[in-house]
């Protein structure tokens, strides 16, 4: 299958069931998760409850560097060997990325004014979140703007795999250079069992729900080139009669 | 059916589930955090019980003197923050209301788009069919 070939058709097209049940578990998980914040974790001794944001903002910002890695990785493979689904399945993780980065990036200043008395400081952590989000907003803004989609497609994947690194730096940037942001887990984790509960809690429903997400959103453009692939078959047949 | 279609792909999804998933996505995001905002955390941010585990709920608050110390604008940042009372609780909701949204308008735009590509793929396997028939 080269980039240039119309889509194959064979996609997934009956009623998901995996998927339903997927989405099912993970909202169970975030419900859980809720649960045990509202009812069983204490509230911060200096923050107060402003600090259960932590759990989901590091959630989410687990979710967001693992979807745009791995739309780096897809996209990358996409580069190297041209294979639609590689290319349906990196747009897929990027879309879902963006979402998550910018639960990260609503919910970590709001934790923030009450933490540090500010919204917003440039600092590495946040100034690299901020970058990463924007260049995936890109991606997928030249991916629906782009004339010519092959191009579009070409241009998209080496900007998805550029950010790869970035989203590295991300995940070490308080280690190496400093800055205001707190590290927990990787400074010596989270101490009180229920809070851990709590966190672990709702990575598992995140990771879970953007998962399905992904393969839904994954589905949904494989439709697509589907209807492609159809209407060229549709011109063809057009063609033809038309002639005869 | 028309022969262009593959036999896998003659059952698209049907709408009333895709509706029926999207209401139930929503509540379940709604739901809960109506319940989280009723819970006694929003109203009393400092029970005395939580004094207990206050070291380990301390090991994950960012040491905020550290914090805004380090910050660009350092001692007064710190000395704003002293001063100024911020209302944790509407913060937290605030923050979960917003990752709420996002999540339910990235479900819905799923479902919807999935709804319209769907309606699409059936119309044109229609019309393939009634090609393939009139060239037969």
């Amino acid at each position: 299958m080269t980039a240039h070939s119309p889509a194959p058709l064979q996609v997934p097209v009956k009623q998901p069931w995996l998927l339903l049940a997927g989405i099912a578990l993970g909202l169970a998980l975030i419900e859980a998760a809720l649960w045990w914040i509202a009812t069983k974790t204490p509230p911060d001794i200096i923050l107060g409850v402003v600090q259960k944001v932590f759990y989901f903002h590091v959630a989410s910002a687990f979710v967001m560097l693992l979807t745009l890695t791995a739309a780096a990785g897809t996209s990358l493979y996409d580069l190297i060997r041209p294979d639609d689904r590689a290319d349906a399945l990196a747009r897929s993780c990027l879309e879902v990325g963006v979402v998550f980065a910018l639960c990260v990036l609503t919910s970590g200043p709001l934790w923030a004014r009450k933490s540090w008395g500010m919204y917003w400081t440039w600092e590495p952590r946040l100034t690299l979140t901020l970058l990463v989000t924007l260049l995936a907003v890109a991606v997928i803004a030249l991916r629906g703007l782009a004339e010519d989609p092959q191009s579009g497609r070409r241009v998209g994947a080496a900007m998805a795999v550029m950010g790869a690194p970035a989203s590295f730096l991300i995940h070490v940037a308080v280690k190496w250079w400093g800055g205001a942001h707190p590290q927990v887990l990787q400074g010596g984790g989270i101490r009180s069992s229920e809070m851990r509960v709590a966190f672990w809690l709702a990575v598992a429903g995140l990771i879970t729900f953007a998962a399905c997400m992904v393969v839904a959103r994954f589905r949904d453009l494989r439709l697509q080139d589907r209807a492609r692939s159809l209407r060229l078959n549709l011109s063809a047949l057009e063609l033809r009669r038309g002639r005869a | 059916m028309s022969p262009l279609l593959s036999p896998r792909g003659s059952t698209p999804v049907r709408k009333p589930a895709l509706r029926r998933l999207a209401v139930g996505v929503a509540l379940s995001l709604v739901l809960p955090l109506s319940a989280v905002a009723a819970s006694t955390s929003f109203a009393a941010p400092q029970p005395a019980a939580a004094k207990a585990d206050a070291p380990a709920a301390a090991a994950t608050a960012g040491a905020p003197d550290a914090a805004a110390k380090a910050a660009p604008g350092g001692a007064e940042a710190l000395a704003k923050y002293k001063e100024e009372p911020v209302p944790g609780g509407a913060l937290l909701l605030a923050a979960y209301m917003v990752m709420w949204a996002l999540a339910a308008a990235l479900v819905a735009r799923v479902v919807m788009r999935q709804s319209r590509t769907e309606a699409e793929l059936k119309e044109l396997a229609e019309r393939v069919d009634v090609a393939t028939e009139t060239q037969a």
